[in-house]
């Protein structure tokens, strides 16, 4: 019956089979490399779709599958997929950003010797993205993010040479690791407080459910925090948003899977085990503060900033935010669709802003300017992108972020300002960076004529014009269709009705018209400034980030010092004890040399002595 | 295949590499090749013989399959030894017994392939080959023959075998100063094995008595054979009659629950000079940082697990309830050791004393899966004994080749060398990998059981565990990336990668670390007969106590 979901396993097996292949290629190889890469991701959308299209038919169920990874005497630890309409949407969701990343990669990576290299870590990537979508358990989803975050590391440090890429790569690696530690302490406790050792999402979905009490209560806070660390470095939140800051060290293609599809893991985690969450308030709250904290912080770091790569990584932290905010709300699936739809908005920015960078060949908004004339293709989809990821109607955040409102609302009426006041935010930073790039005077020698800049390929814009076309698209069919996906991904019964206020949508289109004229006025600001002095916005909190990091190397040296000394005591003893070790074997080798008999004498003498101790000591004397 | 069962496999194994030795030393130092082709045919034998014996192990058998046994040496000592009317003449005996369970069959094939890799390795030596060759088989022999020894003085002469032919490799050609390493080997590992030399001549005399019927008069003999001392120690025998039951007790007293304690501390310090064991491990650090590659791909790996397994083997199984009660202890000193030897990595400025402090804190690791004591944390232990041992033999090849080219290991000297050398620095980068403990390599499923096992009885030590996961990451990192990354130093440029006899070890170790990596069933199935009959053994003994 449902054949595809049957075969969903081999949606993430197709592109690990590429990443095999094109390791085996090596360096070299440059239209193989391309073929097999987008060949493996499409074979995946290809099958996606298949499953996703059989979702829809009547009567489908969820369908569930696993195999023994290692099993010892009772206990079992087991890997398995599970294809529900969340995963199946996300199968399609992640493959489609990724196909349509990999084309872009082969013209922008046109001229890199390592293309196939390139286009394997991609390939690993996906594959570690695609079996996250699908994991059925807390130990799959540990194994496959860990292969995400490696594939990442390498993502980051791709151009080697460069010592930025490789301290990114460094920060990128520890902040993930200390993250996974935190899920596998998770996965050990539930491993050993489930019942039966089950760590199947559905049966944690049941455990928690109904609150049964059969896991003690400070357990499951503590569960629930260590989850709470490990999707907090995932989604990059306050505090291990640093590695995310980096991610302009990736080339743009992986940058754009990283920001968009790669950043659904952490909602993933705390969509799958909401349950959990819901049994420890506390650290329900603690979510809830760290996203607003986040989304705020990342929104005005955004405003700063003049690098338009760093402002759209500090837009990403910000959404993040945003996205932990809701999920902490308890709207786990309304979050999940906003990720998505995000991911598909900040993959189309980031491949324009590449397109961009190409032709003008800096990533300094300083320097740009009045380019709108000159790219008339990247400024309507840059556009596109940014009034999407803002919400302005009819595009689809806005729609989304209907039932996020509603759900905050009822809560407390904190939440609901505090998510106003990120949509403004959001909404000025994204209108200052497209004016600062698209409108007004050229700054700089190189955005008056862009024409010297490489040209950028075709591929780069046929995926990026696709993605545009999605984003409006997907905002018709939300105008027509309204909550319906929302529907049909919590099943039937479990849909919100009428959740929209007529007061709130205008209120919310004001506050974004407010945002864009917020923007409008810093840019105008901005501009006059940079054209007098090119200098003026730096990075402020970059020594701050140093500052730390070089804190805890210190005391990381200072701990390592005494360490060492300790080291050195400890090795004396045995060096001692070899010494006198060699010192008694010249002894016996040099009396054996001159006079055996005189050493023999000598053991007599001493053996009679030995003896005749023990004896006295007996008393038998 | 079929004409492999009918031979002693077991004793060919280690026969081979030792025939192996002779050869060497028979064929003329002028014909290098040939000297060198007998050496890597002898060495790789082995490797075939393990991995029949592990593809043909029966899982439900346990390991009874596989057993040779021969009477060795028996001396009749002078005295006798009388009870009521009974009167008994007393005799030592000691046998060549072999054999090889699921427990041993894991870390036996470890050992093949990573010795045999070692002598393929050595063909790039040029100082004074021959004697390299001969100590190199020699060590090779003695450990495959340690894995499969069911004898304790069997057992201690594979040791000192071991140690006699590390002696001479660490002490010609060691760098710098091979002369003084090697003696630092003697007042280490020499003082472990007489440590344990002492430990088994007791259990000799005591667990090991065996009354016989010689027809009408009875025979009181002290057995060095594994089986009879496991039985004394651990079940109770009913069956014997009153005669026998008197002559027993007028032989031997039984070890008391102190003397069991001591024996089991001398042990843990004997082989935990071998491990290494916190505070007893200066000398395997030094003996890494100065040994060739070759050996110093057995030294950081192989013999820490050929320790363990006799850990294991000789202290846990024989003497669980003592180590039950030390195991919160051992964990404690797992966590020191891991914290410990990962801050010290960090530090290091050399690659090879950073692998040395590397492999210490990763057999932290081992005693948190010994500490455990269950099942999983078992299985941990075995599983992560393999892991590492491969997965170090592995990061010396490419330190080897590193060091080959760049002529120095100093971190700092190098950089950016994936430009010129990408295949041996994709291997670096997974075998590093692995060391973190990234899914998919072998490195993790080992730390995942042991943590898993440990996480049932003493929870808050597992926990403490995971700051080392981290460093581990830190440190291996810091190295992987000064070497790799970056830019390149113009004298490096100009590097070949990694020629056949280099790839070819590299090769089959990373299969071998990503099989275990992804299908770790394919160990814990064959260790988990003998860990369950273990596991059974050990709670009847606690129901009937």
């Amino acid at each position: 019956m449902q054949m595809y979901a049957e075969a969903a396993f081999l949606i993430p097996l197709l592109p690990l089979a590429a990443y095999l292949i094109l390791m085996a290629l090596g360096r070299g190889s440059h239209t193989a490399g391309v073929w097999v890469g987008t060949g493996g991701a499409a074979a995946s959308l290809l099958l996606s779709l298949l499953v996703w299209i059989e979702r829809f038919r009547k009567g489908a169920v969820d369908y569930n599958d696993s195999f023994n990874w290692i099993s010892i005497d009772r206990i079992t630890l087991r890997i398995g997929f599970e294809v529900t309409n969340m995963s199946a949407l996300l199968l399609v969701g992640v493959s489609l950003l990724s196909v349509l990343v990999h084309i872009y990669a082969a013209g922008y990576m046109k001229r890199d010797e390592r293309l196939t290299v390139f286009y394997s870590y991609m390939s690993l990537f996906t594959f570690s993205l695609l079996a996250l979508s699908l994991a059925d358990n807390v130990l799959a989803f540990y194994l496959f993010w860990e292969l995400a975050s490696v594939s990442l590391f390498l993502l980051f440090g791709f151009w080697y040479a460069k010592s930025t890429a490789r301290a990114a790569a460094k920060r990128a690696f520890i902040m993930l690791r200390l993250a996974s530690a935190g899920l596998l302490l998770a996965t050990l406790l539930l491993f050993w407080f489930m019942p039966e050792h089950a760590l199947d999402f559905a049966a944690i979905h049941n455990v928690f459910e109904g609150q049964s009490g059969a896991i003690a209560k400070n357990i499951t806070t503590l569960i629930a925090s260590l989850l709470l660390l490990g999707a907090v470095g995932m989604a990059a939140q306050f505090p291990l948003y640093a590695w995310l800051s980096n991610a302009e060290q990736a080339p743009a293609p992986a940058s754009a899977l990283l920001q968009g599809a790669g950043m659904m893991t952490g909602a993933l985690l705390l969509s799958k085990t909401t349950e959990i969450f819901q049994s420890a308030p506390a650290v329900t709250e603690a979510a809830l503060y760290i996203g607003v904290v986040t989304a705020v912080y990342a929104a005005v770091r955004a405003l700063m900033e003049r690098d338009i790569k760093k402002v759209l990584i500090y837009s990403t932290i910000s959404q993040l935010g945003v996205v932990q905010l809701s999920l902490a709300l308890g709207a786990a699936t309304s979050s999940m669709l906003y990720v998505l739809v995000h991911a598909i908005c900040k993959t189309l920015l980031v491949l324009a802003a590449g397109h961009l960078l190409r032709t003008v060949g800096t990533a300094d908004i300083g320097a740009m300017g009045g380019l709108r004339k000159h790219m008339p293709l990247a400024a309507w989809t840059f556009l596109i992108g940014g009034l999407a990821l803002c919400g302005l109607p009819p595009l689809t955040g806005f729609w989304l972020q209907q039932s996020i409102w509603a759900e905050a609302s009822e809560q407390h009426i904190l939440w609901l300002a505090a998510i106003m006041l990120v949509l403004f935010l959001t909404a000025a930073y994204m209108s200052r960076m497209y004016f600062l790039i698209f409108e007004g005077k050229p700054r700089s020698a190189a955005a008056g004529i862009p024409e010297q800049g490489q040209k950028p390929s075709r591929l780069m814009s046929y995926s990026v014009v696709i993605l545009a076309a999605i984003v409006v698209l997907s905002g018709f069919f939300q105008l027509v269709w309204g909550s319906l996906p929302e529907h049909w991904l919590d099943g039937d019964a479990a849909g919100r009705q009428g959740s929209m206020s007529l007061g709130l949508m205008l209120a919310a289109v004001a506050i974004l018209l407010g945002g864009i004229w917020l923007g409008w006025l810093k840019n105008k600001r901005d501009a006059s400034a940079l054209l007098s002095n090119g200098n003026k916005l730096k990075d402020a909190s970059a020594g701050w980030v140093a500052d730390k990091a070089s804190a805890i190397k210190r005391s990381f040296a200072v701990a390592g010092a005494a360490l060492a000394a300790i080291e050195q005591a400890m090795g004396a003893l045995p060096k001692l004890a070899a010494q006198l070790l060699y010192a008694l074997g010249r002894l016996a080798v040099s009396f054996s040399l001159r006079s055996t008999i005189r050493g023999m004498g000598l053991a007599i003498i001493l053996g009679l002595v030995i003896t005749i101790i023990i004896m006295a000591a007996k008393g038998e004397w | 295949m079929a004409f492999l069962t009918e031979l002693p496999l077991l004793s060919l194994m280690w026969l081979t590499p030792a025939a192996g030795m002779l050869l060497v030393l028979l064929t003329p130092a002028r014909q290098g090749r040939v000297m060198q082709s007998l050496a890597v045919l002898a060495a790789l034998l082995p490797l075939l013989f393990a991995a029949f014996l592990y593809a043909t192990f029966n899982q439900q058998q346990g390991g009874g399959a596989y057993a040779e046994h021969h009477h060795w040496i028996e001396i009749p000592l002078p005295f006798a030894l009388s009870a009521g009317q009974a009167y008994s003449e007393a005799k030592l005996s000691f046998s060549y017994a072999v054999a090889v369970d699921g427990l041993s069959l894991p870390l036996l094939l470890a050992a093949a392939l990573v010795t045999g890799l070692a002598v393929v390795t050595a063909v790039q030596l040029r100082k004074r080959r021959k004697a390299f060759y001969f100590w190199l088989l020699g060590l090779e022999a003695s450990l495959i023959g340690l894995f499969m020894a069911r004898d304790v003085l069997l057992f201690i002469v594979f040791i000192q075998a071991a140690l006699v032919a590390l002696y001479f490799l660490l002490g010609i050609w060691g760098n710098p100063d091979g002369e003084r390493t090697a003696n630092r080997l003697l007042a280490g590992a020499g003082l472990g094995s007489l440590l344990l030399l002492a430990v088994f001549l007791i259990l000799t005399c005591t667990a090991g008595l065996r009354i016989e019927k010689a027809g009408e008069q009875l025979q009181t003999v002290y057995s060095g054979g594994y089986g009879g001392i496991a039985r004394g120690l651990l079940a109770e025998d009913t069956s014997m009659s009153q005669e026998v039951l008197d002559m027993r007790e007028a032989a031997v007293a039984p070890l008391s629950e102190g003397v069991r304690m001591v024996l089991f501390i001398l042990q843990l310090i004997g082989f935990g000079l071998f491990m290494p064991l916190l505070p007893f491990h200066t000398w395997l650090m030094r003996a890494q940082a100065g040994a060739p590659t070759s050996v110093a791909m057995i030294v950081s790996g192989l013999l820490p697990a050929a320790g363990a397994y006799g850990l294991l083997r000789y202290g846990v199984f024989l003497f669980p309830e003592q180590a039950e009660k030390l195991a919160p202890a051992m964990a404690v000193i797992g966590i020191v050791q891991l914290l410990y030897g990962a801050l010290l990595a960090l530090r290091q400025t050399d690659m090879r004393q950073l692998l040395a402090y590397a492999s210490l804190s990763q057999m932290g690791f081992i005693w948190l899966g010994i500490a455990a004591f269950n099942e999983i944390g078992l299985q941990g232990t075995i599983f992560q004994l393999m892991a590492s041992s491969l997965c170090f033999a592995l990061l010396w090849l490419v330190v080897g080749s590193l060091q080959e080219r760049a002529k120095t290991t100093a971190i700092s000297e190098l950089g950016g060398l994936a430009r010129s050398l990408p295949f041996i620095c994709g291997i670096f980068m997974a075998a590093g990998l692995s060391l973190i403990g990234i899914p998919g390599l072998a490195g993790f499923p080992g730390i995942l059981l042991s943590l898993l096992g440990l996480f049932d009885t003493l929870p808050w030590l597992a926990a403490a565990a995971m700051p080392g996961i981290v460093l581990t990451a830190a440190y291996m990192l810091r190295c992987l990336l000064r070497v790799i990354f970056g830019p390149i130093d113009e004298r490096h440029t100009a590097f070949k990668d990694a020629r056949f006899i280099e790839a070819a070890p590299m090769i089959i170790l990373l299969a071998f670390i990503v099989l275990l990596g992804c299908f770790p069933s394919f160990l814990t199935d064959t260790v988990q007969q003998s860990i369950t009959g273990l596991y059974s053994q050990l709670l009847a003994g606690r129901m009937g106590g």
